[in-house]
């Protein structure tokens, strides 16, 4: 029961403090290029799939990661329609403050919310030079150990 | 407290202690880089430990740097990357690198750089690359004309290339040595609209590419990345086989693809009951337009409404090409082949196909039917035998057009154009009760027939910027026409008994020999039209209307003796029927998603009406009109809920009303059997439908469980059914009628799943049964029968090794039919079924799968044991380098003991049938696929 009155408080906390900025994310899932790279299917079947449904567009979501200067908040996008088949939610709160994450997971069909201490991911910079939008980007690259991928 | 004091002290102490390094960032010219991103890496893997930017002056530090070698690395536009190791010398802690001087990008390049808005080119290592599509060249120029535009590229007269400065001793095309060892081979014939990229680098040189060791040297090479669409790729596969009893296999298909085309051929013939292509198969010929599932061109919810199966003449054909499960029945011989082209791009996608398929198949079969009287009972036991053949033309063409982002149109049109002959012979005979034969029959027929059928469709989807929102129309045209003539014999004979022997009265009526023509016509024009509107983020509504109008005509004449003139007409058994059907449906419904939770609630406005006339004749005197106006209200109601992420319940319920079928309305008598008289009923009502439906699962991923449960129930309003009269000659008459009440049923099943030993051995178990209550009027006098079935079954999967896989199965079903005026004649039927499918991979690619199915049926009322074991084995090797062959060994049905068996108890009788079906083969068969092989062990039981 603390921990819930816990979690409440912050999330109220959170809600009370102006928002000082908001990033829309597009999260596309194409599963075509999942099937080229996975290990279980032969060649002519991954060949068949690919020649199958090749004119199929990514799986758009949308999330939004609303942050100010003591934490952040990282979600579906509040203009994301409902659905019915996701009981839960994923969300993920950061309080920069307390150098704390709270972050739900799904493991073996239950969710559990796990707190964790703030961790900054393995930036890695690459020399390759782009000019996206009049400036001058380099493209830097990580990896997250901590998301499982399939 | 005291601790923490010292905690504080020593983190102090640290601080105080900090690396730090500083210095100031210059162009070549001195001139301080004002706001340049420099970055402080870990040298093992180039990862970022912190990053910081000059101030106005160009001056950098970074502070608390971790006290270690790092690597700075410095950006500035139009400058190159600048990277400097910092070795970590524990004596110097204020670590001052003084100017660092970035040296600028070449003027030339830098400028092209500045001149276009989006990078044409980006450094990557060593390598530099140019987007191609940046750079502007006329149609049908080479690659050498556009590296003559790219910054850094100098082309002489002779086609000789340098780049930055150095001559191109090698050209690669997709990374790929291109046409030997002259680099102007790709260059002066490649044309330049099918390059993607051209990247320039230094490779080994080849002497230290054979050698291992570097020499130092390398060659300056230029690699042009192809675009998608100039990749192409073709696939196929072929196999022939041979066997005992002449049985015979070949088939082969042959793709070829690029991003924008796919054309593919397919062939196959055969002697073993394959009729279709199987859906591996069927997805390699259709490629991207094997499933254009949204072509409905019926919106709204399903309510029944006025179907016409447009594809199917009666027949099992369709306008889809032909796909099979397994081996048919009876005995087959089969021939297909087709084409098929797809042209696919963002905006446009077109699609065509052509299909022809034959199958001849012979059916012989015994039958054994039991049938009840009031009073009384007889028995019929027959010898058929049944030939049809068939060949389809098939073709299709759709297109479907991004009008822009939000609109999309799609045509298409689906024909068929079909023939085909049939003959069918069967000799009955006639037992009482006291078992005494006291009659033949022998009805035998023969035709030919002609189906042309066609659909065309144009939909219209428009969606909007706001999310969810849609506006949907259609307009359908589908035409059917039907040919036929048929010889229609049939003799009986009368043998003198001593119990009963149901004499016959008139035997013209019974003996006959006339010739019928037939000609059915069916049109169908629909339209239909839909808008979709978000309301908030939950809700979802729309409203949607359908309406059709159908015109059937049908033009029977019988002729007898079976020759076609006005003399020998028969007026009573043709007819000439034509009718109208107006259907129009406005319904609306609205859903709600959120977590877990789905609801939906619809309601339609219905009406169906009828408009018909019969005449004698076409043209001819009118005999009755037909009409009748059938409104309804028609709801739907589904909910679904999750408990959790593995749990959910589904529950629906639905209201459905559909008009009767053209072959149910006909008024006429078909006596092709004159002792089993069929007449439609122009009369008949739509039937309603209510439905009920359940279910509930749950899976729980940690420990493999699964539990699968539903309910089932249907009742009906004005149910269809055959009534039956039968005389006391034992002239069967049948005619469908509505039933106001009855014939409801009632099913259910639950079934279970886990593993006795995670992914090595999963379980599952399961338990059905179902009751059902068919009524029909039998001489007048109405008849329930009543049918409870209950089954249980078990499987087995066992897959503990990667070459070793046993699936096994069984399952018991029981059946019990009650019948409500002959319950003397209540009884018992059962199925018992056991399989495994057993394999093996031996070393060198060898393999050996296994099929065993026993089965065995009983009824001891009727005297029916029927056993069938079925065993089929099968030996196979890949073999070359890409397992591209194979050559199998198959033995089919190897105790030659395959049968088709049927029974059944339903209205007045029970009967059962056994159908000689392809039994025992071995065959020999090699195969080539070029995309190569499976090489693992089924793993999954409906692989």
């Amino acid at each position: 029961m603390k921990k819930i009155l816990a979690l409440l408080l912050i999330t109220t906390a959170l809600h009370a403090q102006k928002t000082a900025g908001t990033i829309r994310y597009e999260y596309a899932q194409d599963w075509l290029k999942s099937i080229e790279k996975n290990k279980f299917m032969n060649n002519e079947q991954k060949q068949r799939a690919l020649q199958t449904w090749k004119n199929d567009e990514a799986y758009k979501t949308y999330t939004q990661l609303n942050f100010n200067k003591e934490g952040s908040w990282y979600g579906v996008a509040s203009d994301e329609r409902g659905n019915s088949w996701e009981k839960t939610e994923y969300w993920v709160r950061r309080d920069f403050t307390q150098n704390k994450v709270l972050e739900t997971q799904m493991i073996s069909g239950k969710v559990y919310i796990v707190e964790d201490s703030l961790y900054t991911l393995p930036w890695k910079i690459k020399s390759e030079i782009k000019e996206v939008a009049g400036l001058s980007r380099m493209l830097a690259t990580t990896y997250d150990s901590s998301v499982i991928t399939p | 407290m005291k601790k923490i004091l010292l905690l504080l002290f020593i983190s102090f102490q640290a601080l105080s202690q900090s690396y730090s390094i500083r210095g100031s960032l210059v162009d070549t010219t001195g001139a301080p880089l004002e706001y340049a991103t420099l970055f402080l890496l870990n040298p093992s893997d180039s990862t970022m430990l912190t990053f910081g930017r000059t101030d106005a002056v160009g001056k950098f530090e970074f502070k608390g740097v971790k006290k270690a070698d790092v690597v700075l690395q410095a950006t500035f536009v139009g400058y190159l990357p600048y990277k400097q190791l910092i070795k970590f010398d524990p004596s110097v802690l204020s670590r001052d690198l003084g100017t660092v001087k970035m040296k600028p990008i070449d003027q030339e390049l830098y400028e092209v750089v500045i001149k276009t808005a989006k990078a044409p080119m980006s450094f990557k290592g060593d390598t530099v690359e140019y987007d191609a599509s940046k750079f502007k060249v006329p149609p049908g120029s080479t690659v050498e004309d556009l590296l003559r535009r790219l910054p850094g590229f100098q082309v002489d007269g002779d086609g000789n290339i340098k780049a930055q400065g150095e001559n191109i001793t090698k050209v690669l095309v997709g990374g790929k040595r291109f046409f030997g060892s002259d680099p102007k081979a790709a260059t002066k014939n490649l044309p330049s609209e099918a390059i993607s990229k051209v990247q320039v680098f230094n490779d080994a040189s080849e002497q230290s590419k054979v050698t291992g060791v570097s020499d130092g040297k390398t060659e300056k090479t230029l690699n042009l990345e192809l675009k998608d669409e100039f990749k192409k790729g073709a696939f196929g596969k072929f196999t022939a086989g041979a066997g005992t009893e002449e049985r015979v296999l070949a088939k082969g298909n042959y793709n070829r693809f690029d991003d924008k085309n796919q054309l593919s051929i397919i062939g196959f013939g055969n002697n073993i009951n394959q009729s279709g292509l199987s859906n591996d198969d069927y997805q390699d010929f259709r490629g991207s337009q094997s499933y254009n599932w949204g072509d409905n061109v019926d919106f709204g919810f399903d309510s029944g409404g006025y179907f016409i199966f447009f594809g199917d003449d009666g027949n099992g054909e369709s306008l889809g090409i032909p796909t099979s499960w397994g081996p048919d029945r009876g005995k087959s011989q089969n021939i297909a082949g087709g084409l098929n082209y797809n042209f696919d791009t963002k905006k446009n996608k077109i699609s065509s196909n052509y299909f022809y398929n034959k199958t001849s198949q012979q059916l012989q079969q015994e039958q054994y039917r039991s049938i009840f009287l009031p009073g009384t009972q007889y028995n019929i036991r027959s010898q058929e035998k049944y030939e049809n053949t068939i060949g389809n033309h098939r073709g299709s063409i759709r297109y479907e057009r991004e009008l822009d982002s939000l609109r999309t149109l799609i045509g298409y049109v689906n024909g068929r154009l079909a023939d085909r002959d049939q003959l069918s012979d069967v000799k009955q005979q006639y037992y009482n009760l006291g078992n005494e034969h006291f009659r033949n029959q022998r009805p035998y027929s023969t035709g030919d027939g002609f189906t042309a059928n066609m659909e065309s469709s144009i939909l219209f989807r428009n969606k909007f910027k706001k999310k969810g929102r849609s506006f949907l129309l259609s307009g359908t045209y589908t035409f059917n026409n039907n040919n036929t003539n048929a010889f229609q014999r049939s003799d009986i004979q009368e043998l003198i008994v001593g119990g009963e022997s149901f004499p016959i009265t008139d035997s013209s009526a019974v003996n006959i020999n006339q010739l019928a023509v037939g000609l059915s016509k069916a049109s169908v024009l629909k339209s239909s039209v839909m808008y979709v509107e978000p309301i908030g983020k939950k809700l979802t509504w729309d409203i949607f209307a359908n309406i059709s109008r159908t015109l059937q005509s049908i033009d029977r004449d019988m002729f007898s003796p079976p020759v076609e003139s006005s003399a020998n007409r028969n007026d009573d058994l043709s007819v000439f029927y034509d009718n109208t059907i107006n259907y129009k449906r406005l319904g609306s419904s609205m859903r709600f998603a959120d977590k877990g939770t789905f609801v939906m609630l619809g309601l339609a406005a219905q009406g169906i009406n009828l408009d018909g006339q019969v005449l004698n004749n076409q043209g001819g005197k009118e005999r009755s009109t037909i009409t009748g106006k059938y409104p309804a209200l028609l709801p739907i109601a589904t909910f679904r809920y999750s408990f959790s992420n593995t749990s959910r319940i589904h529950l629906s319920a639905d209201i459905k009303e559909s008009a009767p079928t053209i072959n149910q309305l006909q008024p006429y008598t078909d006596n092709s059997n004159p002792m089993f008289l069929t007449t439609g009923n122009p009369d008949l009502k739509p039937s309603r439908t209510s439905t009920i439906n359940a279910f509930f699962n749950r899976y729980d991923p940690a420990t493999f469980f699964s539990i699968w449960s539903s309910v089932f129930y249907r009742s009906f309003r004005d149910k269809i059914v055959y009534n039956r009269q039968i005389s006391q000659d034992l002239i069967t008459s049948t005619s469908p009628e509505n039933i106001h009440d009855g014939g409801d049923s009632y099913s259910g099943n639950l079934s279970v799943g886990f593993p006795i030993k995670k992914s090595k051995v999963m379980a599952d178990m399961g338990i059905n049964g179902s009751i059902s209550n068919t009524p029909i009027y039998i001489n007048q006098v109405m008849n329930n029968s009543n049918t409870k079935g209950m089954g249980v079954s078990a499987s087995l999967n066992i897959t503990p090794i990667s070459w070793f896989s046993w699936f096994i199965s069984g399952n018991i079903w029981t059946n019990y039919t009650k019948y409500s005026i002959f319950s003397q004649q209540n009884q018992t039927f059962k199925r018992q079924n056991l399989s495994s499918d057993l394999n093996f991979q031996l070393p060198n690619k060898i393999f050996i799968t296994s099929r065993f199915n026993y089965s065995h049926q009983l009824n001891e009322r009727i005297n029916f044991d029927q056993h069938l074991p079925i065993l089929g084995i099968n030996v196979y090797k890949i073999f070359g380098k890409k397992n591209q062959h194979e050559i199998r060994l198959s033995g089919n049905d190897l105790f030659n003991r395959n049968l088709g068996v049927n029974q059944s108890a339903s209205s007045n009788e029970v009967s059962y049938t056994n159908t000689v079906t392809l039994s025992r083969y071995i065959m020999l068969s090699y195969s080539f696929n070029m995309r190569g092989m499976k090489t693992e062990l089924k793993r999954n039981r409906w692989e």
